[in-house]
Formats: structure tokens, sequence, C-alpha cells
């Protein structure tokens, strides 16, 4: 369950850079809900993200996580109820390490690290298990360094890593954007699956208005930094990308002005 | 070259080895370029010779030493991860402390170790030729120090260092406290400088408030020719590597300085390590351009 209230973050404060990116967003999502989150470039869907995550200091508000109030938690304590997924693929994963080191990093979140090996025997099998699960054949290069996988390689294993370890909340930022159509497809279709499995209160921010009404169970709008647009169940069903738009211009009584949401 | 010189690069290699350890976990592990260990280098000789001087068990004063030098690693970590002071420069802060405190620590810009008991004392009359002696020493407490160092590295603690240097934002998603893990890098790094230093003053006979400078040059050169010659990226052959390409880089510097033709002298050592350094890091990207030309690619 995800409980956010009053979010404001503010870029550059006090500067003549000044930019308002969250002002006073309040936004619940119950446990399991997959909820798809677009919006224009600056509405503030990656601030958001980064303000659940903890990754971004908020100027007011509270993040409250499965009842927990964690908005002076840092990052990595949030990280035993969060799991992220990043845009870039090149910055997502550890690119020095192995595929199975990364993965290793991944399977102790969440816990207190150790002096123990990070890589066991039995760790290995487990590993190499989920990554055979994936289907992409890279059980057989778990040794291999991370920067030598492929952009849909990367984003896979990265889910994988997400995972791992049972978490309560998935953040997913835009996470196929930077792939083909058809790796992007393979990772949404895997997605929807590790959502499903391990029942994940999910928040995915999509560019493809498409994208956003194909997947999950309730999709939210965001516009200068407040959800405009909440639409779920029958209501969500019934909408086309067309719609959307539509919803969009009545309830704000403005244009979407950003070609990038029309396409897909 | 004479085999005292070559016993002797081979000894400096090992003792420096120590050296490129440490600045491969910060520099390469950790991604800090931390020049603390010109002032870790000297606090370790400092703290083991007043100790020593003051009767105290050598192996327990370069132990003592070493700690120091962690506090040091902690004060740079601390100056840049709590007071957000830039990596570099909080590492340049401390070292410059450290000249001020290693005066204070010896009482004197020097303290001769000549007729104390060293960690070599208890080694000496065991049939060993006393030229093989101190590079026994140094071999194997490098060798210790390698195998704790690659043991910690593939440790959870460790991997979380190596995430926190390749990519602190994924190591903080997965819950690696980013901070802890360079503060503890810092001290381990600086603490085996330290150590290096501590036995590098009872094999020269005395500790030197000026013994540090270039330091942090020494252990680059010995990363930097280490990945040269030791291709591969996984973190046991790292390790090796440095101290590897401390011996290597030990003997290179022999070499040029015992060769007649070339006509250096003691006083030429930073000219030519600069040199050495230098070369090291050009190599592998002039190999490169010229292996893409043979394969047709543009240089």
């Amino acid at each position: 369950m995800i409980r956010v209230r009053g979010l404001t973050v503010t870029f550059n404060r006090g500067t003549p850079m000044e930019t308002p990116a969250l002002r006073g967003l309040d936004l619940d999502v119950p446990s399991g809900e997959f909820v798809t989150v677009i919006g224009s470039n600056g509405a503030g869907k990656s601030t958001l993200l980064n303000a659940i995550a903890g990754d971004v200091a908020l100027d007011a508000g509270t993040v409250e996580l499965d009842g927990t109030d964690v908005t002076h938690w840092p990052t990595a304590r949030r990280a035993a109820l969060v799991a992220r997924v990043f845009q870039d693929p090149l910055s997502g994963t550890c690119e020095s390490l192995t595929v199975e080191e990364n993965l290793a990093l991944a399977a102790a979140r969440g816990r207190t690290r150790g002096v123990r090996p990070a890589l066991t025997r039995a760790l290995r099998q487990e590993l190499a298990e989920r990554v055979r699960d994936l289907g992409l054949g890279l059980e057989t290069r778990l040794g291999d360094r991370m920067g030598l996988l492929s952009g849909g390689q990367r984003q896979a294993v990265s889910l994988l890593m997400a995972t791992l370890r049972p978490s309560r909340v998935l953040l997913l930022d835009e996470h196929t954007a930077a792939l083909d159509p058809k790796t992007a497809a393979y990772v949404l279709a895997l997605t929807t699956r590790l959502v499903t499995e391990h029942r994940l209160t999910t928040l995915m921010v999509t560019h493809s208005m498409r994208q956003a009404l194909d997947h999950g169970t309730r999709t939210i709008m965001l516009h200068e930094g407040r959800v405009v647009l909440d639409v779920s169940g029958e209501e969500r069903a019934a909408l086309d990308v067309p719609d959307l738009l539509r919803l969009f211009e009545r309830r704000h009584g403005q244009t979407v002005s950003d070609d990038t949401l029309l396409l897909g | 070259m004479s085999s005292i010189a070559l016993i002797g690069a081979i000894e400096l290699g090992l003792v420096f080895g120590l050296v490129g350890l440490g600045v491969y976990l910060s520099f390469r592990v950790l991604n800090f370029p931390d020049l603390t260990v010109d002032g870790s280098f000297p606090l370790g000789g400092g703290v083991a010779a007043a100790l020593i001087v003051a009767d105290a068990d050598p192996w327990l004063a370069s132990l003592a030493a070493a700690a120091a030098g962690a506090v040091a690693g902690l004060v740079t970590g601390w100056l840049n991860v709590r007071l957000k002071i830039l990596h570099l420069l909080a590492s340049i802060l401390t070292m410059i402390a450290l000249f001020s405190i290693n005066l204070r620590i010896m009482g004197r810009p020097n303290v001769a170790l000549l007729g104390e008991s060293t960690v070599f004392t208890p080694f000496e009359g065991l049939g060993l030729p006393a030229i093989w002696l101190q590079p026994m020493v140094f071999l194997a407490v490098v060798v210790v120090a390698t195998l704790l160092v690659d043991l910690y590295l593939l440790s959870e603690i460790g991997l979380a260092l190596r995430a926190t240097g390749a990519n602190p934002r994924v190591a903080r998603a997965q819950g690696v406290r980013t901070d802890r893990a360079i503060l503890a890098g810092l001290a381990v790094s600086n603490a085996l400088v330290a150590l290096a230093g501590a036995l590098f003053a009872q094999s020269q006979g005395g500790a030197d408030v000026s013994m540090g400078v270039g330091i942090i040059v020494v252990g680059l050169a010995a990363v930097i020719v280490g990945e040269t010659l030791v291709p591969g990226r996984g973190v046991v052959l790292g390790t090796i590597a440095s101290v590897v390409g401390s011996i290597v880089y030990r003997l290179a510097i022999a070499l040029a300085l015992n060769a007649d033709i070339l006509g250096l002298k003691a006083q030429d050592l930073n000219l030519v390590t600069a040199v050495l350094v230098a070369l090291a890091l050009t190599l592998p990207g002039l190999r490169r351009s010229r292996g893409a030309r043979l394969a047709g690619g543009r240089p």
C-alpha cells in the first residue's frame, strides 16, 4: 500500500532556475494494485517515484508504505519495502559487476549484509534457476560482466533484481523506453507476469498512452505536479487513447501539447 | 643489475604492493581518488617507530599503525560523506593535516630504529640468508593481506562496497548504505597503506616525516602496471595484479637506474616514475588503436 499526502518538491529552490516538480500531490494505492502513470515531460512522474523511493528531498508532505511512515527514511532503508527498475538500461545495474554479482547484490536487499561470501553454491544455483525462467538463455552468461549484455537483457535482469526479494512496492520508471518495440513488448510481458506472481503494488511510469491502458489495473495522469486524471475498472476498460486525451482536455481545459504522449 | 639491487627491488615491490592494494581499493573498487595515502604512509611509519622506540612489540606496533591508517581513512570518508566535501579535496585536507599529526606523533622529523627490535628480529638467526630475510617477511605479509582483501571483496559487505563504487544509485536502491561502504573501504585502504609505511620504516631503519611524498603515484603505478600486465576484471585478479604491478614497477625502476647507458641517478627516481606511469597509461590505448587499424577499423 502506498499513501502519499501533499508531496511538494521544488528543484533549484531559491535560484532563478527554481522549478516546482510536485505541488501537493496526493495518491492512495491499495495493496496489489498496478497503476500506470502518464503525463507530459516535467509533469512530475519520475519525481513522484523518486519521492517514494527516497531519492529526492521533500519540501513538504508524507510518504507511507504499508502503514509505516517512511518520510524520513533514507533510500537504503526504504529498499526493504521498495524495489525499483530504472529507465536507462546502462545505469540501472552495476555495469562492471557480473550478472550473478548484480543478482547477489539484490538477493541481500532488505537484510543486513555480513561477511558471508556473497555468492555461495546454493545461491548460484537459485539464481541460475531464476535466470532460466526469463527464457533469454542468460543462465550460461552469469559470469559475464553486465556491460556485455544488450539493453533488453539488462532490463530483464533489472526486473529480476527488483523481484528477487519480497517487497511491498515496485517502481518502474519508463523501463522500456530505451528498448526496441519487440524487446519492449517482452519486458512488459515479463513485468506483468512478475507483478501478478508476486502480487506487487506497482507504479509504472510510461510515455505511451497505449501502454498505460493496456497494462495494469488503474491509470493516473500527472500534470504540473498533481494528479489530474484517475481511471480504473470499467471506466478504464472502455477507454481508448483518444478518449483519454479528451478526458484530460475536458477536466483540465488544456490541450496536451506533448506529441510523444500521442504516439504508441 | 647486481643481485643485491634485484632483491632490493623485489623487496620494495612487495612492501609497496600493500600500497598498491590500498590504492586499488580506493581508486578502482570504490572509484574514490584518495590522496590520503601520502599522509597515511608516513603515519604508519611514525606510529610504528614511536611505539617501537618506546619498547612496544614490533608486530603490535605495526598493527597499531594500520589502525591509525584506518582512522585517517575514516576522517577522509567523513569529510566526504557527512560534510559533502569533494572526495579529492577531502583526501588532500586529511593528507595535509596528517603532516602535522605525524610530526606530533614522532616528536621530531625522523625517528631512527637502528638497534631496536623490529618485525624481522624474531626471524634472524633461523639460517635464512640475511639478504632474503626481509623480502620473505614482506612476501608473507603481502600474501596474507591479498587473501584477506579478496575474502572481503567477495563477501556480502565487499559486494556492497563494489556496487557503491560501480553505481551508487543502484547500490542504494538495493539497500546498500553507500556512505558506510565508503567509510569502510577508505578505512581498509588506508590501513593497508599505513601497514606498508610501518614495515617500510622498520626495513629502512627509521621513519621520516617526508617518507610519504609521492606514495600515491607509486600506488597508482602499481595498479596501472598491474592492469596492463594482467588483463581481466575479476576481483581476485585485480588484487593480485596490483601486487604484481608493484613488483614489476620496482624492477623497471631498478633497471632504468642501473642501466649505465641511460646515465640516470637515484635523484631521477620521480622523473622515471612519472614517465613509467605515463607509458603504462597510454600503452594499452596505443595497442588497441593499432589493433583496430589492422582490423580495418578507424584508429
